[in-house]
């Protein structure tokens, strides 16, 4: 399976664990045989999005950004696996997720068509993709990952994704190769 | 808590006409009428400018009222706001703030749906309990592509339940009252019917895309 990692683990107070869970993600997917595209978010330089839709009406599927954001979306475009690593702030996407995940416009098309009773914008790209979210906390914060969940169930939704896998890992986890096994199986299997 | 001093920030790319802008503006005007100080900032311009940025999270932590206004940007808020809010948490639990600050917001977006806004107001509600703020409620709407900007005297009888609903708000938060169950629902409906707002949508790039010279290329796939 095509594979684009996205690790937002923040340049600022960057989290062991975050890279830890890198490593393990990187060695599953190695372990199936999938090819992998890793993204270290912090270090890669990702303006913000400009909102000026350029993306879908002066240059079609490309921002009018050329920096990394641009060769991120030239993985995403063909992944059939979307994988996120983030530190879970306030419920959501840490920031150096977002940056990227803000600029992933190009991957769908302006208009609007309903699907399944909402509207959401068609994707300009054949493939469909599986997300598999991983989300940190430095602490069990039941509050804040059912926001997270709720966040990558939309996620999931509007990029129309065929399988969706979240895990959430607080803390020090001595199970978390396992854990992370168990999240990847499910995205295999459906 | 009466609100005297309120920092409505604007998340939004641009400097000048933006819905979120033309929405928070209005709020603010009814908090301005009720006697309140209302200090408007663009996020986006001091975004990559490390003191002014410094700056505004100082602005931040002396303030009665924090309000934000954004749009709905990939289910979430934008990412300078999510850097901003990070940067502001971490500087509420090492330095003294106002007490009983409290937090309130404006999310709209270009989808129909109200409801596709709701997780970016969770995460506003988890930001203001985890960085001890009141949290005085957010308001939603779906549809935003019909305001595109404009002052929301000029927006017409369409958005008529929604400037209420904004007074109404106002009348509220001036009070350091969170805002009522009824009012966030009335901002919330749909200004037109489904369909309509999508045709009209769509229709509308298509137009911009003939202007741009790109009708041809709209399903182009670079990547492929």
């Amino acid at each position: 399976m095509n594979t684009i990692l996205l690790n937002g683990n923040p340049a600022v107070r960057r989290l062991p664990l975050a890279d830890r869970t890198r490593d393990l993600l990187a060695a599953d997917f190695a372990a199936r045989q999938w090819r992998v595209a890793i993204h270290e978010l912090a270090t890669m330089t990702i303006g913000p999005c400009l909102g000026c839709f350029g993306c879908w009406l002066k240059t079609p599927g490309r921002c009018v950004i050329r920096d990394d954001g641009d060769r991120m979306i030239g993985d995403l475009a063909g992944a059939e696996l979307l994988a996120l690593l983030t530190p879970i702030t306030f419920g959501g996407y840490g920031y150096d997720l977002k940056k990227a995940m803000d600029r992933c416009i190009p991957i769908v098309m302006p208009f609007m068509k309903t699907r399944d009773g909402e509207t959401h914008h068609p994707h300009r790209y054949p493939v469909r993709r599986r997300l598999l979210a991983v989300g940190l906390l430095p602490e069990p914060d039941p509050q804040s990952e059912a926001v997270f969940r709720r966040l990558v169930a939309r996620h999931a939704l509007n990029m129309a994704a065929t399988a969706i896998s979240v895990l959430v890992v607080d803390g020090a986890d001595e199970r978390l190769e396992a854990r992370i096994k168990s999240a990847v199986d499910t995205l295999e299997v459906t | 808590m009466e609100t005297k001093k309120t920092l409505l920030l604007v998340a939004t790319p641009g400097n000048g006409k933006s819905t979120s802008l033309a929405l928070g503006s209005w709020l603010g005007r009814g908090l301005e009428a009720r006697g309140g100080s209302v200090e408007t900032r663009l996020l986006y311009p001091v975004f990559g400018e490390e003191e002014r940025r410094r700056e505004l999270l100082d602005l931040a932590m002396n303030v009665d009222l924090l309000l934000l206004a954004f749009p709905l940007y990939i289910d979430h808020l934008p990412a300078p706001l999510v850097l901003f809010l990070e940067e502001l948490h971490t500087r509420r639990q090492e330095a003294a703030a106002t007490p009983g600050a409290a937090v309130a917001a404006i999310v709209n977006c270009g989808f129909p749906e109200t409801m596709q806004c709701q997780v970016a107001a969770d995460i506003v509600r988890r930001f203001a309990e985890t960085s001890g703020f009141r949290s005085l409620g957010c308001l939603i709407m779906g549809m935003g592509g019909f305001v595109s900007g404009r002052a929301l005297d000029r927006t017409g009888r369409l958005m008529r339940g929604q400037r209420q609903a904004l007074e109404e708000a106002a009348a509220a938060l001036a009070e350091g009252k969170e805002i009522p169950a009824a009012v966030l629902e009335r901002f919330g409906r749909p200004l037109m019917p489904r369909w309509l707002y999508t045709l009209f949508v769509n229709h509308h790039f298509k137009r911009t895309a003939r202007r741009c010279g790109a009708s041809a290329h709209l399903a182009d796939r670079p990547f492929a």
